[in-house]
């Protein structure tokens, strides 16, 4: 009975690399398998012109998916950041307006977003709402400010200030530089999560927040963080956002919040064992943003777009599930 | 046979978890009308005796007779079908519907077929009947969560006599109640016995036990040692049937009692749980703290850690007096806990080895907040060697590691940083007999360097072991102080912490 029949173990063997291929690399895989089909299905897609279109495109989505990253990372939910990218466009978009300089805009529009982020995590961390309540909460009233304030109604910028029109249309030679906006904070919140003792932390309270507690983490103010971060990477998107769009939307960035949530929730399928990371939140959105892409240049009528989206969440944390659950 | 004798048989139960037999060969037999009292050790096989009575778990062995028929499956429904319900430690009611819906609970009386609507005036009706019988005054309008920890009881007590239960398993159902409460559940018990039904009465306390039981059986190792009548028994035969001849004294460590510095003085330390606790603990020493579950021994260990803050009384650490803040302050000033749950306090279960051994100490080895992965493995294996963790590796997650492993990884936890006082609290449950072994010498070796270690357990056999000195617990207090050099040892702290006469009066000398 020791020896085994070789052609089953070497089944065995095949199955488990087959399993450990689709767990870790399952995302990366079906993007690949994508991005081959689309580009015989359409020409334009595999251009160099329509990739940097894409990639600016996610530029978007990748800084706010990062942000959720963090607060996923320590087991919270960020439901706010959809109304927040409004409110903060809009606030940009007003401040501009009324003659602020360029610097000051960014500055007010970060400290927006942190304001909206410490607000959440006063609520969640410090009072104990539980975070869907507590930030969709805080989501509903940034929603009512921004429609308060400009009555419904966009604010247009015909005459941005040259500086700011760059940082969502200017370019870096051929690269548009949203894109070296969004490598960049890749590079960085990477490192930050892998590598340093915030990062860390967030992994150990998101992982067990009570074993946190008891090794002396200070896990209220960790989690409070994260929402500020958060916050931080919601005002990052939206000052992109009011540069691409010249103007103050009041209704948009609300598509963002469960875009970012997918991305992330794709991005947990890879590379660690289910943990979120930003590599992984940024194929995401990535898969994400290919998948409007390509459908926008097949001409797929844009409520097909969203069935698509929501069955590629569904299989692709499904499979995760599976494969995880057989071990 | 149709007018039974005995409303339960359990005949030759056995159950094993993982190569361990918990139950071996053990009878147990309950008459109607009858208040038959469960006693023993923590680990003695109790819960797993009830568990099986109650379907929870089957038996490996042996059989379970109930009305003179044979349970052939084990689950909860069906034992309930056959009468016999338990009244948990843990209460689960509903919180927030009412007291009498409560009861009715998995057997809400219906009329009509389709829609069924809920039977209000019979459960009403039922409902007053019930807290007539067993003669309980209680507020059935009153939301669940209204109720005190006694008429909780009750509701479920109600529970059982809905469905017509005829074995009602009572496990520790004093532990959470006033002298007052305890003394009407006992007339409820009384009321219950005259009813017919057959009562098992799990407690530590063995003044409660000699008052209410018809018959005592005590459990020790997973075997049974005896049943006695009431009129034969005593707390001292009691004890002394509960240590028996322990094989695991053998091998004793050499214990010191020199008296060195004092390194923590606790006065009158009291919380919800503690009731002024007087304590001294000196470096280099491993202070063994006994107690049965409840007694306050975690309760304490959260104070110490920051988790829980006294509403009077002192801590000097090193002579200087000290408030501990959170468990970041705690761990500042000197003080590592391996809690007393593993799973929920003590390990990050879907992280890996090495970051579960970094957790506590991380920025040691950070240089700036930057963590350095090189340096980290190699601490890892490290404590991989020095405590012969078994793994695959640094990386390997924590989940895939053995019970005992995983403790080691908690200790690992903190033997990277430079603690002052370890409080170990049960850190010997559920790992193997070797791991234990491999604690005890650990524990052993922080105290020879100087450090001071407060060892918490419910296991009297390995308090004996691991200490120099030895204070017992008991409802909140710390009621005996010991040497283990002293003669019947075990017996005196069993006699200390389940009694209340066993207690030497204890006082923190001041130094």
């Amino acid at each position: 009975m020791t020896a085994k029949n070789p052609e089953n173990s070497a089944a065995v063997a095949a199955n488990t690399f087959f399993k450990t291929l689709l767990k870790k690399y399952g995302v990366l895989i079906a993007t690949f398998v994508l991005m081959v089909i689309f580009s015989f299905a359409t020409p334009a897609f595999m251009t160099s012109r329509n990739m940097l279109m894409l990639l600016r495109q996610i530029s978007m989505l990748t800084m706010v998916s990062i942000g959720m990253t963090f607060v996923m990372a320590a087991g919270g939910f960020d439901m706010s950041v959809g109304y927040a990218i409004g409110l903060i466009n809009v606030t940009v978009a007003m401040a501009l307006k009324s003659g602020m300089g360029v610097f000051l805009s960014l500055v007010l529009a970060l400290l927006a977003g942190m304001g909206v982020g410490s607000l959440n995590g006063v609520l969640v961390s410090f009072i104990g709402l539980p975070d869907f309540i507590g930030t969709f909460a805080v989501g509903s009233i940034a929603f009512g400010l921004k429609m308060m304030v400009t009555r419904g109604n966009p604010i247009m910028l015909w005459d941005a200030p040259e500086g700011f029109s760059f940082i969502g249309q200017g370019y870096v030679g051929a690269v548009p530089f949203p894109i070296i906006l969004m490598i960049t904070a890749i590079v960085l919140t990477s490192f930050v999560m892998k590598y340093t003792r915030l990062g860390r932390r967030l992994y150990y309270i998101g992982g067990n927040k009570t074993a946190a507690l008891y090794s002396g983490i200070n896990v209220k103010r960790y989690r409070f963080l994260s929402f500020v971060i958060s916050g931080f990477c919601v005002a990052v998107t939206s000052i992109i956002l009011t540069s691409r769009v010249g103007s103050g939307q009041p209704l948009a960035g609300e598509e963002y919040l469960l875009d970012a949530i997918s991305a992330v929730f794709l991005g947990m399928t890879m590379f660690g064992e289910g943990e979120p990371n930003v590599p992984g939140s940024f194929v995401g959105a990535f898969l994400i943003g290919m998948l409007t892409n390509a459908l926008t240049l097949m001409n797929v009528a844009y409520y097909f777009q969203y069935i698509t989206k929501g069955v590629a969440v569904i299989l692709a944390v499904t499979v995760s599930i599976i494969s995880r659950s057989k071990e | 046979m149709s007018n039974a004798k005995f409303v339960l048989k359990a005949e030759g139960i056995s159950k094993q978890f993982g190569g361990v037999w918990v139950l071996k060969n053990v009878d147990f037999n309950l008459k109607p009308g009858e208040v038959h009292a469960l006693v023993g050790e923590n680990g003695a096989g109790k819960s797993t005796l009830i568990k099986v009575i109650s379907g929870v778990y089957s038996p490996d062995r042996g059989k379970v007779i109930v009305a003179d028929k044979e349970v052939k499956s084990f689950n909860v429904k069906q034992m309930e079908s056959h009468g016999i319900f338990t009244v948990h430690q843990e209460i689960n009611l509903v919180p927030f519907i009412s007291a009498m819906e409560n009861v009715f609970i998995g057997s809400e009386p219906v009329r009509g077929k389709f829609p069924k609507i809920l039977d209000y005036s019979y459960m009403k009706q039922k409902a007053q009947s019930l807290v007539q019988t067993i003669g309980v005054e209680l507020n059935l309008k009153a939301p669940a969560y209204t109720l005190s920890a006694s008429e909780q009881q009750i509701i479920q007590i109600c529970r059982g006599l809905v469905a017509n239960a005829r074995v009602m398993i009572l496990d520790e159902p004093t532990s959470s109640l006033s002298a007052e409460e305890i003394s009407s559940l006992f007339s409820m018990v009384k009321k219950l016995r005259k009813e017919g039904v057959g009562i098992i009465f799990v407690s530590h306390k063995l003044d409660e036990v000699l008052q209410i039981s018809d018959r005592i059986t005590v459990l020790k190792d997973g075997e049974k040692i005896g049943t006695i009548p009431r009129q034969n028994a005593t707390e001292e035969k009691i004890v002394s049937m509960m240590v028996g001849k322990s094989g695991f004294k053998a091998v004793r460590f050499h214990v010191s009692k020199k008296v060195s510095e004092t390194i923590l003085q606790l006065k009158d330390i009291t919380t919800n749980k503690l009731r002024g606790v007087n304590l001294e603990l000196r470096k280099g020493e491993v202070l063994g703290i006994v107690g049965v579950v409840g007694a306050g021994k975690t309760e304490l260990a959260e104070v110490l850690f920051g988790l829980d803050h006294p509403k009077s009384g002192e801590i000097y650490l090193e002579g200087e007096k000290i408030a501990i803040r959170s468990p970041t302050d705690a761990i500042k000033k000197g003080f590592a806990l391996v809690p007393e749950n593993r799973r929920i306090q003590g390990i990050f279960a879907r992280l890996s080895l090495s970051n579960n051994i970094t957790a506590a100490y991380l920025s040691q080895w950070c240089k700036g907040g930057v963590i350095f992965p090189s340096l980290e493995n190699e601490v890892t294996r490290s404590f991989i060697q020095k405590l012969a963790i078994r793994t695959r590796g640094p990386s390997q997650l924590l989940q895939y590691l053995s019970g005992g492993n995983q403790q080691k990884a908690v200790l690992a936890k903190w033997l990277g940083g430079n603690f002052k006082i370890l409080m170990a609290d049960e850190a010997t449950q559920g790992v193997d007999v070797k791991t234990k072994e491999d604690i005890y010498s650990l524990v052993r070796k922080i105290a020879s360097e100087g450090r001071a270690v407060m060892f918490f357990s419910s296991y009297v056999p390995e308090i004996v072991k691991v200490s120099d000195r030895i204070v017992a617990m008991r409802e909140g207090t710390i009621a005996a102080e010991f040497y283990p050099d002293e003669e019947n040892l075990e017996h005196k702290i069993m006699m200390a912490i389940l009694t209340e006469k066993g207690g030497n009066v204890y006082d923190s000398k001041e130094s």
